[in-house]
């Protein structure tokens, strides 16, 4: 029922009521008033008639929301603090904890993925190895399993529909489909008749390659997809949910194990490879059984599977391996869990453990806000309200704030969840996991946002009715000042002396990551870019690569734009280069070797690097005939070895490989650092290899390190030269400088992640100082007033409140002080060019948080002087 | 001239008096008060920030109907009448309060 039908039916009731009376012969305003008298409370027969309404809560909520709102929007500043600390808090944890799930604990999305379990050969260090896959068929007689299967994991460009595209390939025995229950929604899946050397080249492509490559077409079975080496027809499509096996890199093409090329580049060669062995557990046979029932069988399941062509010392370590069962529920894993696993779940525990502390401190700035509304909580009640009623309105209040740090929380996790896809695909290639909201992460959400709802708007609605309670006695207030004060205050001094050592740990991370980029490497990336060249799918045949590879580079140099390209056998920052035992020939002690990184490099290397060659001379893009195999030694691995003079000219040899035996040293560089991975290490010995005198080298992962005129590389001009050249097409470009903070992914994550702890802790200390102190001045009003009232300057007032936070500041700092100290003995592995104890930033960081603090005290300070001493006596 | 003593209704009563008054036709609030007070001669009274909330509930449980028309003074009105759902209840508090009061009154006679 409409709110004015009611009004109307109650006046014409009074109406008629005092019509009775004045025909009795009362004056129009005698009748008014009896009849009002008779009727009673209006306001309460109104509520009563509202309350017998079953719907009227929905009435009343939406009453309740339009009030909630206004008063929020009065209070803009709390409401928006509010907001976005539950907004990055909320965000956070939620995108972290997808982080977790996806990496840590999500199954594999096939049927009872707990059944599944990996045997595998356990290394000493406790990783897990592949096996042969000649393993298979004894391990298929055993009872404990109801299925075994193996398969190997790869990534190549392929064609499909005639454009190239980066694909995760998985190569399956003929049980994997049924072994690990993968349906196909189109088509069928691959069988054991797929997988023969003999057998047609067919293959079952991802939901996702399927939507990505093919726009999801349903005529796509039949058509092919040209991997290098060899092309695959499509017979089938996978369920959506089915996103591959190995950890982070979502698979795209799934091939019989047969017809995936092997290293000699020809399909079915081999009769082995080495393979994850993943079985099922037979029905009612726990992990435990599984693992017996392994460990029984194990020296015969060696026995039967050793691989042919094994010689004896090969057979021998074979069959002393150690065979283990793991739980596979989560797929396979080479290395994400093994790295980011303990600092995921550490970041995650500080984002929850923060949320926590947001929360403690928005409970007490909303206490505080409760506390200066105690005027209007009287007069509610003095109106004939509920104590109910008025707890509900507090509590809405919060629930809205909480709903609205939610779903802006929810944005931040969504863009959260694309910087992590984003850094990981820059940094392993391929990498990528389905985050978001699943099913588990939205769960979790609501979970998380509804006990953070329920106690906020439970913190609320108590002191809402403590207000009440005590509403009417002067004493009250200061009673209710005393009751949280002192845990309050324990609480804000340990938010202190934690905020203090996450603001010194972002300043030691972001010295570190500063440091890191002030590095003196060497060399001068500027305008130096790296191009990675790969096969193309379709045109995989035999080639001379010296003569095609110095046609390519001559081709480039000709693009406009491009001043010089040399060939590589690596990249830059990127790919860590070998490092091999090296010696020299003649002359010296026979077994006296050093370790040297060894590049493999064409002429032009040095000076496109803005290296010198110091003595000596570089190498030369044309070899006169019979000429000797050259070298070109670092100034630091020269210095070991005698002297630049001394080096000149001697052979040196590297490795084991036949063609590096003997190398004649015919130029000394300068020293540089093209890895990051131990920046300690400032002068490392190095050997480069003239690559034109070793043309079978080139062909494996060619890399062009290209210097321009000054702009981006002409990538148009680039893919064209590339493409025209034949085999190959380009994969990757990026600048040195790139591939620089690519290395650096680590520091940087570190850097920015301490540095956004840091923030939000200075920010919620901030609140939590705010809300103490507002709180105090709210409760306090009255002996602020008579303080006033008694002639204390505005000055006296601010610092009487100011002060309260003195010793409390102090003594968290203090304790920030000694947690520093811990903190940065802990991380210093993982500084570099900063020292842990550094006192400069110390200070800095007791400065900021001092001035933070002197900030957040100060508002309520300001507060607390504006106080009309008159009003606050008069409602003494 | 005022009655001798005025009695406060029975709890659950007031229902009871509500649906029986409104059994010949409808009637607008004010109009139900009276009448009770009336055929009542004075004695039972119907406090007035009571009789509304009443007449709410009895309607959100269907028994009565309202309806908008203009009252004797010319003004806005709501009317309720009694739905037949109201007539069978009316019928079974009538026959409870029969039960009821023959029982006082015999245990009244009889002690």
């Amino acid at each position: 029922m409409r709110e004015e039908d009611l009004n109307d039916e109650l006046a014409s009731h009074l109406e008629f009521q005092v019509r009775k009376h004045m025909a009795e012969g009362m004056s129009e305003s005698e009748a008014r008033r009896r009849a009002g008298i008779e009727f009673g409370g209006l306001d309460l027969a109104r509520e009563q008639c509202r309350d017998a309404d079953p719907w009227h809560w929905l009435d009343a909520s939406r009453r309740n929301l339009r009030h909630a709102l206004r008063a929020l929007g009065r209070s803009k500043l709390f409401s928006l603090v509010a907001i976005a600390i539950l907004a990055v808090g909320i965000g956070a944890t939620v995108g972290t904890f997808g982080l977790v799930d996806a990496l840590l604990f999500r199954p594999l999305a096939v049927p009872r993925p707990y059944e599944l379990v990996r045997i595998a050969s356990l290394q000493k260090d406790g990783r897990l190895r592949q096996l042969p896959s000649t393993i298979l068929d004894p391990l298929k007689s055993s009872t404990w399993l109801s299925g075994a299967c193996g398969f190997n994991t790869g990534y190549e460009g392929g064609e499909t529909n005639g454009t190239i595209t980066p694909i995760g390939i998985l190569g399956f025995t003929g049980d994997c489909f049924r072994t690990l229950g993968i349906l196909t929604q189109l088509g069928r899946p691959l069988g054991p008749d797929d997988d023969h050397a003999s057998a047609p080249a067919v293959a079952v492509i991802t939901a996702d390659l399927w939507r990505r490559a093919y726009g999801g077409r349903a005529d796509v079975l039949g058509q092919r997809v040209q991997m290098p080496g060899s092309a695959f027809t499509i017979v089938g499509i996978t369920e959506d949910r089915f996103a591959g096996l190995l950890l982070g890199f979502p698979a795209g093409i799934i091939v019989p194990l047969h017809q995936e090329p092997s290293e000699t580049g020809m399909v079915g060669q081999q009769v082995w490879w080495s393979v994850n062995v993943i079985g099922r557990r037979a029905p009612g046979v726990s992990a435990k059984q599984a693992a017996a029932g392994l460990a029984a069988q194990s020296g015969w399941l060696l026995e039967q599977s050793v691989p042919p062509r094994f010689g004896a010392a090969r057979r021998q370590q074979y069959l002393a391996s150690h065979l283990a069962t793991a739980p596979a529920a989560n797929g396979v894993d080479y290395f994400i869990r093994n790295r980011f696993g303990q600092p995921l779940i550490a970041v995650f525990g500080i984002c929850a453990a923060i949320l926590a502390i947001a929360c403690v401190n928005l409970a007490g700035l909303m206490l505080a806000r409760a506390t200066r509304r105690r005027r209007e909580v009287a007069v509610r009640l003095a109106l004939g309200a509920s104590r109910a009623h008025v707890a509900g309105i507090l509590a809405l209040e919060s629930a809205l704030l909480v709903a609205a740090g939610a779903a802006l929380g929810v944005v931040v996790a969504l863009a959260l969840d694309r910087v992590v896809r984003a850094e990981g695909a820059q940094m392993f290639g391929n990498f990528d996991v389905r985050l978001g909201f699943d099913s588990r992460v939205t769960l979790f959400f609501a979970a998380l946002v509804l006990a953070i709802m329920l106690a906020l708007a439970g913190a609320s609605a108590w002191q809402a009715r403590r207000l009440s309670q005590l509403g009417s006695l002067h004493q009250g207030e200061r009673r209710v000042a005393r009751g949280h004060s002192a845990a309050q205050r324990l609480l804000i001094a340990a938010q202190i002396a934690l905020t203090l050592a996450l603001v010194t740990g972002a300043g030691l991370f972001g010295a570190s990551l500063r440091a890191f980029y002030n590095l003196d490497l060497g060399v001068n990336t500027r305008h130096v870019w790296d191009v990675m060249l790969a096969s193309h799918p379709a045109r995989y045949s035999h080639f001379e690569p010296g003569p095609y590879y110095r046609d390519l580079v001559r081709q480039v140099e000709t693009i406009p734009g491009i001043r010089s390209a040399v060939l590589a056998d690596f990249v830059p920052f990127y790919t860590t280069g070998s490092t091999l035992p090296a010696a020299v020939v003649e002359g010296a002690e026979p077994g006296v070797e050093f370790e040297a990184a060894v590049d493999t490099v064409t002429d032009g290397f040095f000076r496109l690097m803005g290296m010198r060659v110091v003595e000596g001379r570089d190498f030369r893009r044309e070899q006169p005939n019979g000429a000797e195999p050259e070298a070109i030694a670092s100034q630091s691995l020269a210095e070991h070895l005698g002297g630049a003079s001394a080096l000149l000219g001697r052979h040196i040899r590297v490795g084991t490989a036949a063609a590096y035996q003997r190398l004649r040293v015919v130029g000394i560089a300068s020293d540089t650092q093209l890895s990051l991975a131990n920046p300690n290490e400032t002068h490392p010995f190095a050997v480069y290899i003239n690559s034109w005198q070793h043309p079978e080298s080139q062909a494996g992962y060619p890399v062009l390190l290209l210097k321009t005129a000054g702009g981006e590389v002409p990538s148009a001009m680039l893919r064209q030269t590339v493409d025209r050249a034949g085999r190959e097409y380009v994969e990757r470009t990026r600048s040195l400088d790139e591939e620089k903070d690519g290395a650096l992914i680590e520091n940087r994550v570190m850097a920015y992640l301490s540095g956004a702890f840091g923030a939000l802790a200075l920010v919620l200390a901030a609140t939590g100082l705010f809300g103490l102190l507002s709180y105090q001045v709210a409760s306090r009003t009255g002996e602020i007033g008579i303080r006033m009232a008694l002639g204390a300057r505005r000055g006296q007032i601010q610092w009487l409140i100011v002060r309260q936070i003195g010793g409390l500041v102090a003594g968290g700092a203090a304790a920030g002080v000694a947690l520093a100290i811990f903190e940065s003995k802990a991380i210093a592995g993982l500084l570099f060019g900063v020292r842990a104890g550094d006192q400069w930033l110390l200070a800095g960081s007791l400065v900021l948080l001092a001035a933070t603090a002197l900030l957040a005290a100060w508002l309520p300070a300001r507060h607390a002087a504006s106080v009309d001493p008159l009003m606050a006596l008069r409602h003494e | 001239m005022p009655p001798a003593s005025r009695l406060d209704l029975l709890q659950g009563t007031l229902d009871l008096l509500i649906l029986r008054t409104l059994q010949p036709g409808p009637m607008h609030g004010w109009a139900i008060s009276e009448r009770i007070q009336q055929i009542s001669e004075d004695v039972l009274r119907v406090n007035q920030g009571s009789l509304y909330p009443a007449l709410h509930r009895l309607e959100h449980r269907g028994w009565i109907q309202p309806e908008w028309g203009v009252s004797e003074l010319g003004r806005r009105a709501r009317f309720y009448r009694l739905t037949a759902a109201g007539r069978k209840q009316l019928e079974r508090e009538a026959g409870n309060w029969a039960r009821l009061a023959g029982a006082i009154g015999r245990v009244l006679e009889m002690a």
